[in-house]
C-alpha cells in the first residue's frame, strides 16, 4: 500500500459517532453495519471523514491529535488499520 | 372490564366467537379460539387483562385451531394464524397456549418497528427501568419473576420496548415463561406465584408460565425511563458478582440481542446510543436468587439517567 494514496470514506456512506470509555462506537449507514473501535482506529477514520488522505497525511493529524511527534506515529499500524477498514467497506481509495 | 369479570362458560364462548379483543401493553390483540384449553389458560394467566371493545380493531389478529391433518387422529394438534395466515408448523394441542405466547411475541417482533426492540427481560422500580437483554438460558426470566415477587414492576418478561423519539421503555407485561429447573426455583421463591401447568417436551425443555402481577398489568400504559442494563449469567453455586461493563461494549451486547436494529438503521443507532448513555451498564453472575434479588434492588440510582 502507497503511504501516498489517499483514502475517502466510501461513497454513499455517512458515518455516525459516539465515544465512551476510551472507545468508539461508528454505524456506517451505507451498510448498516456498526463497529466498535480504539481510540487510535477510531482517530484515523476521523481523519479521513474530515477529508480524504494518504497514511502520511493520517499520521501528521494523529500527531497533532495524539500530542505526538510524527516519529512516534506507527506508519506501519495507520496501513494496516486503513487495510481493515477497506476489507470492511468503510473506505475507498481515491482514483 | 378484565378476562376475570367473565365466567368460564362466557369466555369459551366469546374466544370461539367472535374472539376476545385483550390490551396488552401499547396493543391490541383479537384472539379467537373454539379450544377449551387455551380458553382455561387465558382465564388462569391473563385474569387481570383488560377487555376492549368487540369493534374489529386490534393491532394483530390471532387464531388458534385444531389442525386438520392425519395425525390429528393420534396426535391432536394446534395451529396458530396471524391475521389469516399460518406461518408455523402445527404443534401438540396441549402446547396452545406456549404457541399463543410465541405467536404473540412474533407478531410484536415481525411489526412493531415504531420502537427497538431488545430481546430482554424489564422491570421498573421507583420510575426507573432494569433491563436484562441476554440470550436464551442466561437466567433472565428467572431473575425477572423473582424480582416482581419481591416489589418490581414487570414492564415484559421477553421484549423491551424502546421508543425511538422519548427513549422510554414501553411496557408489555404478559406471563412470564420459566424453564426447566427455574419452575421449582420460582416456586420455592414466591410461594404465592400464580404458575400455570407445566408444559413437557416443547422445544425449549419444561416450560411453565408465572401469571403477571395484578398491579403490572394495571400500570401497562405507564413508561419509565431507562436506568440500568444488565447482561445476567446463572452460574451454579456462584458468588454474586456485578461489574461494570464498558458502554461500547455494552452496546454491541444490545445490538446482538436487538430484533429490528438494523431495520431502523440510523434510527436504530440512535436510539441505542441514547439507551446506552442514559443507563450504567453491568455484567451480572448469580448462583444465589435471593442474593441476587438483594445485589439488584441495592443498584444505585445512575449517575448518568437523564
Amino acid at each position: 500500500m502507497n503511504k501516498l494514496h489517499k483514502w475517502r470514506v466510501t461513497a454513499g456512506c455517512d458515518l455516525l459517532w459516539h465515544f465512551w470509555d476510551g472507545e468508539f462506537v461508528v454505524f456506517n449507514t451505507g451498510s448498516g453495519d456498526t463497529h466498535v473501535l480504539d481510540v487510535f482506529s477510531g482517530e484515523v477514520l476521523r481523519s479521513i471523514q474530515q477529508q480524504p488522505a494518504s497514511a502520511a497525511e493520517i499520521a501528521t493529524y494523529l500527531a497533532d491529535t495524539l500530542t505526538l511527534t510524527v516519529e512516534e506515529v506507527p506508519l506501519g499500524r495507520i496501513t494496516d488499520v486503513l487495510a481493515e477498514f477497506h476489507m470492511l467497506g468503510l473506505i475507498e481509495p481515491v482514483q | 372490564m378484565q378476562i376475570a369479570e367473565l365466567s368460564s362458560a362466557e369466555l369459551v364462548a366469546r374466544l370461539k366467537h367472535p374472539g376476545i379483543y385483550v390490551r396488552t401493553g401499547p396493543f391490541t390483540i383479537h384472539i379467537q379460539t373454539p379450544l377449551p384449553i387455551l380458553a382455561h389458560m387465558l382465564g388462569l394467566l391473563y385474569a387481570d387483562f383488560y377487555l376492549e371493545a368487540n369493534d374489529g380493531f386490534a393491532d394483530f389478529h390471532v387464531r388458534l385451531i385444531p389442525s386438520r391433518n392425519v395425525r390429528c387422529w393420534w396426535c391432536p394438534q394446534v395451529l396458530f394464524f396471524s391475521d389469516g395466515i399460518s406461518y408455523f408448523q402445527p404443534l401438540a394441542r396441549d402446547l396452545a397456549f406456549p404457541l399463543l405466547e410465541w405467536g404473540l411475541n412474533w407478531c410484536v417482533v415481525r411489526s412493531a418497528h415504531q420502537y427497538l426492540i431488545i430481546h430482554a427481560a424489564v422491570v421498573e422500580r421507583d420510575g426507573h427501568v432494569l433491563i436484562f437483554p441476554a440470550p436464551p438460558g442466561s437466567g433472565k426470566s428467572t431473575l425477572c419473576a423473582a424480582l416482581v415477587h419481591r416489589g418490581w414492576r414487570l414492564l415484559s418478561d421477553e421484549l423491551a420496548l424502546v421508543c425511538p423519539t422519548a427513549g422510554y421503555i414501553q411496557p408489555l407485561p404478559r406471563p412470564i415463561a420459566l424453564k426447566g429447573a427455574s419452575i421449582q426455583v420460582i416456586r420455592d421463591f414466591a410461594p404465592h406465584a400464580l404458575i400455570g401447568p407445566e408444559h413437557v417436551n416443547t422445544r425449549k425443555g419444561t416450560i411453565a408460565h408465572v401469571r403477571p402481577p395484578t398491579e403490572s398489568i394495571a400500570r401497562a400504559e405507564q413508561t419509565a425511563a431507562p436506568a440500568w442494563i444488565v447482561f445476567p449469567s446463572y452460574k451454579t453455586d456462584s458468588p454474586t458478582q456485578l461489574t461494570p461493563s464498558p458502554k461500547a461494549r455494552a452496546f454491541m451486547r444490545v445490538a446482538d440481542q436487538a430484533f429490528n436494529y438494523s431495520v431502523l438503521g440510523a434510527q436504530g443507532f440512535a436510539t441505542m446510543a441514547h439507551l446506552i448513555a442514559a443507563c450504567d451498564c453491568f455484567t451480572f453472575t448469580y448462583g444465589d436468587l435471593d442474593a441476587a434479588v438483594t445485589c439488584l434492588t441495592n443498584l444505585e440510582r445512575p449517575r448518568c439517567a437523564a
